[in-house]
């Protein structure tokens, strides 16, 4: 999670001072990374609010547990983890929390439009209905251009796990945009 | 069509460029009243009764 300013050597500096306990260089550091954390996070929970909150725990959290990081070197999988872990949790928190309403209302689920409207909505559409778990390798892969080992390793996931998610969740992906393509075509024959 | 390329060019045209502004205020609002470890939180406890009780 290379942040946006400062060389390597500053943010190392300020990796180290916040792991001992300063404050202020924990400050400039998690300036450093906000932006790309939320982005991550929003692109995870595909929800503002829940983003918000997961980059707020995790910076909480990760203020905790600095001391207890061995390698500096390895902060950016250590810091994606922990992002990640605190998205999970919002979303689960979410879910309860949706359950209990609609228990509450009992009112019948809406049904799904899975005819899906020819376009790149689809695309979103599809992205949405993966689970959060796939959802997560598939940003860390193409978002945060992390290699699938290193996805592995920030999710603390076996290499073979990764890979399976990041295949299912791209056949699926992949189906909606060929889908979208061949919509395309048939409506450039028919105009 | 390269299916990677349109996933990875659709989540950075999807992703926010900026955090809201107010977020790393309350981030570090919420972390300048979280504790280390359990153990500073107790020292920190009974360093504070001291004071009350005139001890340092």
């Amino acid at each position: 999670m290379a942040g946006a300013h400062g060389g390597p050597t500053m943010r190392q500096d300020l990796i180290e001072r916040a792991r001992r306990g300063d404050r202020d260089a924990f400050g400039q550091l998690a300036a450093l990374e906000i932006d790309r954390m939320h982005a991550i996070a929003r692109l995870i929970l595909r929800d503002s609010g829940l983003a918000e909150d997961a980059v707020q725990e995790a910076l909480v959290r990760c203020w905790r547990q600095l001391p207890k990081l061995r390698d500096v070197a390895n902060f950016d999988a250590w810091l994606y983890r922990i992002l990640v872990r605190a998205a999970a949790d919002e979303h689960g928190r979410r879910r309860r929390f949706v359950a209990s309403v609609q228990n509450l209302r009992l009112e019948p689920a809406v049904a799904d439009d899975t005819q899906g409207v020819a376009n790149r909505d689809e695309l979103e559409k599809v992205f949405g209905r993966l689970s959060l778990e796939n959802r997560t390798v598939v940003v860390l892969h193409h978002y945060a251009d992390l290699p699938l080992p290193l996805v592995a390793e920030a999710l603390g996931i076996p290499p073979g796990t990764a890979k399976s998610r990041y295949h299912y969740a791209m056949a699926s992906l992949r189906a909606a945009l060929e889908a979208d393509v061949r919509i395309a075509a048939v409506e450039g024959v028919r105009s | 069509m390269n299916v990677e390329r349109e996933i990875t060019s659709w989540l950075n045209a999807e992703a926010p460029t900026h955090a809201p502004d107010r977020l790393l205020k309350i981030a570090l609002d919420r972390v300048a009243v979280s504790p280390r470890r359990a153990r500073c939180c107790a020292v920190d406890q009974w360093v504070s009764a001291a004071a009350r009780r005139g001890r340092c």
